[in-house]
């Protein structure tokens, strides 16, 4: 975690700072339940935890013309969790978008190509990851109270592989490739007042951690240790189809800040090791 | 008897002359305009049409200013007189890009700083509704008036037309979030020369909602 906030600040010193660059700064927290966090089939291994997180993002804005913008920013966010120790993390990420409006004016098409890099670190270092995803998004204000988008993405997750526990079997648990499409709209209900609505599907790999599961052998590709979830907790990585929805209600307290409340359901199926997470999401934004 | 008859249309003349000094004397007309449920109504434009079609509707132009601060308009609604030009200075020191497609006047600004931007000339009455092409939330208004005979209200509900020739007129009123036309808000009022007059109008507004410059879906459209 040390190194992630020396990267952090190494980063920050080093963005240019042009007059004519839109800076768009904000700050996140959030606090929320997790039912499932190590994704498990039965009932008997799952943990849930409460979990505190924050995010400071800063984000550079250039317009090339009319229709073409690039971005570029970075994140740095971390999570605590109440309970797993081992999952308290902290991440650094950067991402460089490209995006173009069809049109001029607040209710013009947009688009938008991203690619982003990001660095997790975990107390429990065996589950540090290099993140990478790239996505393709586009949406349209359809009048000013309703706004609406979609986009896929693909991400892959980078970990160092653990000690074999099935020979055969990878020990590369938290390597993973998804993708992912999602719609979404938002609703202001009134000039204060947001409803948002997002539903997702992924297909690609998920990690289930569980005690001992024997009908999940055959099917994992990569088997590890994940002493963060239990003594002899297991990570196994699977291939599943996740689908979800997501329901919030935003406040906005100023018209820089937001507060909001979030609801999330998902459901994993993972060749029989499927799964459910339900999330309560409880968060502050604030951009400048 | 001749020398009687000159007296008497030198008299009348200098009663005539008077009398029209009179009517064209400078009078002020304060008006007060709330809403349905009493509260003072800001960023409200009053507009005094002469009854008299007779009355001159010449007046300068000069060039006004709309500024653009803190990725707003400054002011929210600005009110010129026809045929004059706006200036739309950039004081943020980030680029902008005002564009209109209001049919009283479409134009487009290039991204610009500072005060590189040309003025606009606003040749026809009407609502001007101006936006910028990066930040969707930015919108302002100019109201073109075809009467130089205009004021705004400020946060207290009251707009001052201040020298305005005594004689009847019809009152309207402009808000952005007004609820019906302009034209329901007319109504004929007599301005005299002595004092300020004073009038009060109540107008129907509709709840709107602008595009949210923070939202739980922001980060998707913006930036």
């Amino acid at each position: 975690m040390p190194r992630i906030l020396a990267l952090a600040l190494i980063a920050m010193s080093t963005l240019p700072a042009p007059a004519l660059a839109d800076w768009s700064v904000s700050a996140a927290a959030q606090a929320r339940y997790d039912d499932n966090v190590g994704n498990a089939h039965d009932y008997g291994d799952q943990v849930s935890d409460e979990i505190f997180g924050a995010t400071l993002s800063a984000l550079q804005t250039l317009s090339l013309s009319d229709a073409y913008s690039l971005s570029a920013g970075g994140d740095l966010s971390g999570e605590w969790f109440d309970h797993l120790n081992g999952l308290r993390n902290a991440a650094l990420d950067g991402v460089l978008s490209l995006k173009r409006k069809w049109g001029l004016g607040a209710f013009a098409p947009w688009g938008r190509a991203s690619l982003s890099v990001g660095r997790s670190e975990f107390d429990d270092s065996y589950r540090d990851f290099t993140a990478y995803r790239a996505a393709l998004a586009a949406g349209k204000r359809v009048d000013p109270r309703l706004n609406l988008w979609v986009e896929y993405s693909f991400d892959h997750n980078a970990a160092a592989a653990g000690e074999t526990v099935e020979p055969g079997i990878s020990a590369d648990a938290f390597t993973a490739n998804g993708h992912r499409i999602a719609a979404s709209m938002e609703y202001a209900a009134s000039a204060k007042i947001f409803l948002s609505l997002t539903a997702f599907a992924r297909r690609g790999d998920v990690v289930s951690t569980v005690q001992s599961d024997e009908a999940i052998y055959p099917r994992a590709r990569a088997i590890e240790e994940d002493p963060a979830l239990g003594e002899d907790a297991y990570a196994f990585r699977v291939i599943g189809n996740t689908y979800g929805i997501r329901a919030g209600v935003g406040y906005a307290v100023t018209e820089h800040s937001l507060l909001g409340l979030a609801y999330l359901r998902a459901r994993t199926y993972a060749q029989g090791a499927d799964y459910m997470k339900s999330v309560a999401e409880i968060n502050w934004s604030y951009r400048y | 008897m001749q020398r009687h008859i000159a007296l008497l249309i030198a008299a009348l003349l200098i009663a005539l002359g008077a009398f029209h000094s009179a009517s064209l004397a400078a009078a002020q007309l304060q008006v007060m305009v709330k809403d349905r449920n009493g509260k003072p109504v800001a960023d409200a434009v009053v507009l005094a049409l002469p009854a008299d079609p007779k009355v001159s509707l010449r007046a300068q132009t000069p060039t006004e200013s709309v500024d653009q601060v803190d990725k707003q308009f400054v002011p929210y609604v600005k009110v010129i007189f026809v045929g004059s030009t706006i200036r739309f200075p950039n004081s943020d020191n980030i680029r902008h890009q005002v564009y209109s497609f209001s049919p009283a006047k479409k134009f487009e600004l290039p991204l610009y700083t500072g005060a590189q931007a040309q003025p606009v000339l606003f040749e026809k009455a009407g609502v001007v509704v101006l936006g910028c092409n990066i930040h969707d939330w930015m919108i302002g208004y100019v109201y073109v008036s075809e009467t130089p005979f205009f004021a705004k209200t400020g946060t207290a509900g009251t707009a001052l037309l201040a020298d305005l020739p005594a004689g009847d007129y019809v009152i309207r009123v402009w808000q952005p979030s007004l609820d019906g036309s302009e034209q329901s808000t007319a109504q004929r009022i007599a301005v005299a020369a002595d004092g300020t007059n004073r009038a009060e109008w109540a107008i129907k507004l509709k709840a709107t909602i602008p595009v949210p410059r923070v939202s739980s879906g922001s980060s998707a459209a913006y930036p």
